[in-house]
């Protein structure tokens, strides 16, 4: 089969691109050994099966981050067939450096010219004959987002893979710039499936099983690149290259204005990051994204329904047909006690994931994201940190894991070790129903200041720790930090790449909610209605889970909830802190929550939940990310400590200014 | 003068870039070269970072980075 590579600058529509090729044929992973992200799909075209895979977004190959050393290694180890070189028409110059860069690792090479359709509608003019000229190789006109340009560009891989499948590995790309004229001629042009072949080539291609032969590399045939092989360029090399880019954009592009002149882009930015109104117009944002997320009448009224159909429509339903059918009373206690009140609980909050995300992403492809970064940088700066520790702290709200994951983005080491360490304080939206739960019984008229005061208690732990850290590390860390980042001009979002973002990761929620939490429910049904002689109890402090709570329960006296169900319902919250809910719908009716919390001990609660690790899932991002078990371990011990010095504090505090 | 010490609106071309040579790699990789025609855009709103216009697209840097590339005013 044969394997495309899709190579390109960040914010180059790359992810639209494969999205358009790919559909939901996608599978996530890592690459093997670091922490960058790998996407593989697959494209149909016309019978045959090719294999996609997206390579890091990147703007030189200069092998300084680990982005650059993957996309470098995988195009000279795995040798693809074609690579797929998307570039940003819009912003030519700086995009032609990567593909000149690329170019010169020997394989063959696929422009696609993508926004074509904003140089269109900017005036300008582009060659695209004469580009293919200069490069010496085909490039195809394309909108991923318009979905323009598609089937030229698919018909040209499809072409050059069944040329080069057979070729030696050191084929260098000559034959190629033969007489220049492919997608070139337009966006709407369809062309027969023969509209243009090399007839150089010709005769080597329509060989149908050619595209089905195995991958020449089989698996486990791994080079590793040493460096000093692929010597880095000097500055005088790079300088070069740029000469030459710039060289090869001023002859093929045309612009119809002056290049100091206001594009849109430009137009929006004198608001959005005015001096005056950039900070305001930033605090709006985030809170609508919060607000509409959250608030009880769009994200909330949608769980709160989803809640009501599972507890009372699937569990009313469940129960009756087990009493119809005389079911044993353990299968009934296990379905609708352990199983039903257990993931249905998770489910519940998948409209305020679902929300979130889809936000997330929005901000992040319409380019205001990296403005938000922008605006916020120099406050980051005070704290050892840059305005891109913003982006993993606001998706921290969402969920931890890919928000631990998102500090990938920081180059800067220390900067990233830190970022991951203040992460999980912010607030995740697994912690979300806890404060339901709590608020709605305990503070019913302040329900969503109780809320939201958790949220900020989450960003100031965060901010005191970051400072508290940073200043262990002072006298080591002369790495400096940087915020050298693009801003994309803005862009209306692609609604197909929006849906398969937020389904990846609803899907990734789904998943979770159907084998880790509802083995975990299982298994806290059975702790908890088992003893240790494997009885069933129907007292349930006689548990197992009564008996390991209660082991905890004194360590959590202090805090103002040193009861044996808290405790479990604190273990299992390990696991997966959605299942702090669950555990509590399970081993506390609602009348006994309200005898065994006060106000003052339930808030203390919520904030224990806050700040303790917020999964095991999360841990194990933590250790993914920071490589290294001495970090992760820090990490643990220092949201363990951090959860019980303050909620110690505020039960302590509460009580000594007599609160209840 | 270096870049930061440009005021918004001014043009200006880039003469050397200092710092180790790990900067010096990652800024030229984004398309700031010796030679290069610039402008300053503005200031964020807190003072810091500056948006420069470089290559034909908007490029965020810090004051501290900007004062190791050292420039030459364009007048106009």
């Amino acid at each position: 089969m044969p394997i495309i590579a899709l190579a390109g600058n960040p914010n180059s529509g790359k992810t639209t691109l494969f999205n358009r090729l790919t559909g939901t044929r996608q599978t996530t992973g890592n690459w093997p050994g670091v922490t960058v992200e790998k996407k593989v799909g697959m494209i149909r075209y016309r019978g045959d099966i090719l294999t996609l895979v997206d390579l890091p977004g990147i703007y030189s190959l200069s092998p300084y981050s680990m982005e650059e050393i993957v996309t470098r290694n995988f195009i000279l180890t795995e040798k693809p067939d074609v690579v797929i070189n998307i570039i940003d028409a819009t912003n030519l110059e700086r995009n032609l450096y990567l593909t000149l860069q690329l170019k010169k690792l020997g394989r063959p090479i696929i422009v696609a010219l993508n926004m074509m359709d904003e140089i269109v509608s900017h005036g300008d003019k582009l060659e695209v004959e004469k580009l293919e000229e200069l490069l010496g190789v085909p490039v195809v006109a394309i909108s991923a987002k318009k979905n323009e340009g598609m089937e030229e560009l698919l018909q040209m891989v499809s072409k050059t893979a069944a040329i080069h499948s057979r070729d030696l590995p050191d084929f260098q790309p000559h034959g190629h710039h033969h007489g220049g004229r492919h997608g070139g001629q337009g966006l709407h042009d369809h062309q027969g499936p023969h509209g243009h072949h090399n007839p150089v080539h010709e005769h080597q291609h329509s060989h149908p099983d050619g595209l089905t032969h195995s991958h020449p590399h089989p698996v486990g045939h791994h080079i590793t690149v040493d460096h000093t092989e692929y010597p880095e360029e000097s500055d005088d090399e790079t300088a070069e290259l740029y000469r030459q880019a710039s060289e090869i954009h001023n002859e093929v592009l045309t612009h119809s204005h002056p290049p100091q002149a206001l594009t849109k882009s430009d137009r929006i930015d004198r608001i959005l990051t005015n001096k005056w109104l950039a900070l305001p117009i930033f605090l709006l944002i985030m809170f609508l994204v919060f607000q509409i997320t959250f608030s009880e009448n769009l994200g909330g009224r949608l769980t709160e329904l989803l809640d009501i159909f599972f507890q009372d429509v699937i569990g009313g339903m469940v129960s009756s047909w087990l009493i119809d059918t005389q079911a044993p009373a353990w299968i009934s206690s296990l379905l609708v006690d352990g199983i039903i009140a257990g993931v249905g609980g998770i489910l519940t909050f998948l409209p305020q994931i679902t929300l979130l995300f889809a936000f997330l992403t929005l901000l992040e492809d319409s380019g205001y994201m990296a403005r938000a970064a922008f605006i916020v940088d120099k406050i980051f700066q005070g704290l050892g940190l840059s305005g891109r520790s913003f982006i993993p702290m606001l998706m921290g709200f969402g969920c931890t894991v890919p928000a631990v994951m998102a500090a990938r983005t920081l180059e800067n080491e220390r900067e990233r070790r830190l970022t991951i360490l203040i992460t999980p304080f912010m607030s995740c939206g697994a912690r979300m129903p806890i404060y339901a739960l709590f608020a709605s019984l305990f503070f019913a008229s302040s329900k969503g200041l109780v809320t939201f005061s958790m949220y900020i208690l989450g960003i100031i732990i965060a901010i005191i720790s970051a400072v508290i850290i940073s200043s262990f590390g002072k006298n080591k860390q002369n790495s400096q930090s940087s915020f050298l980042i693009e801003l994309p001009p803005y862009r209306l979002p692609d609604h197909k790449s929006l849906f398969l973002h937020v389904w990846d990761k609803v899907k990734d929620f789904l998943i979770r909610a159907g084998t880790l939490i509802f083995a975990m429910s299982i298994v806290v049904w059975f702790l908890q209605s088992f003893n240790l002689k494997m009885q069933m109890v129907s007292n349930n402090s006689d548990s197992i889970f009564g008996m390991l709570g209660g082991l905890i329960a004194p360590l959590l006296k202090p805090l103002g909830f040193g009861n044996w169900q808290s405790a479990v319902a604190l273990l299992t919250g390990l696991v997966a802190k959605e299942s702090v809910v669950s555990t509590i719908e399970i081993l506390f009716t609602q009348d006994q929550l309200l005898t065994m919390f006060t106000p003052l001990s339930a808030y203390a609660f919520m904030t224990f939940t806050l700040l303790y690790t917020p999964c095991i899932a999360a841990l194990g991002a933590i250790k993914r990310e920071m490589n290294s078990w001495k970090w992760t371990a820090f990490a643990l011990i220092w949201q363990i400590g951090m959860a019980w010095i303050v909620s110690m504090l505020v039960y302590q505090i509460g009580r000594l200014a007599g609160a209840m | 003068m270096n870049l930061d010490e440009l005021k918004p609106g001014q043009c200006a071309t880039i003469l050397n870039i200092e710092g180790d040579s790990k900067f010096r790699q990652r800024l030229i990789a984004m398309g700031v070269t010796p030679g290069t025609w610039v402008m300053l855009r503005k200031l964020a709103p807190l003072g810091d970072p500056m948006e420069i216009r470089i290559r034909n697209y908007s490029l965020s840097i810090r004051k501290k980075d900007a004062r190791l590339i050292r420039v030459s005013l364009l007048e106009g």
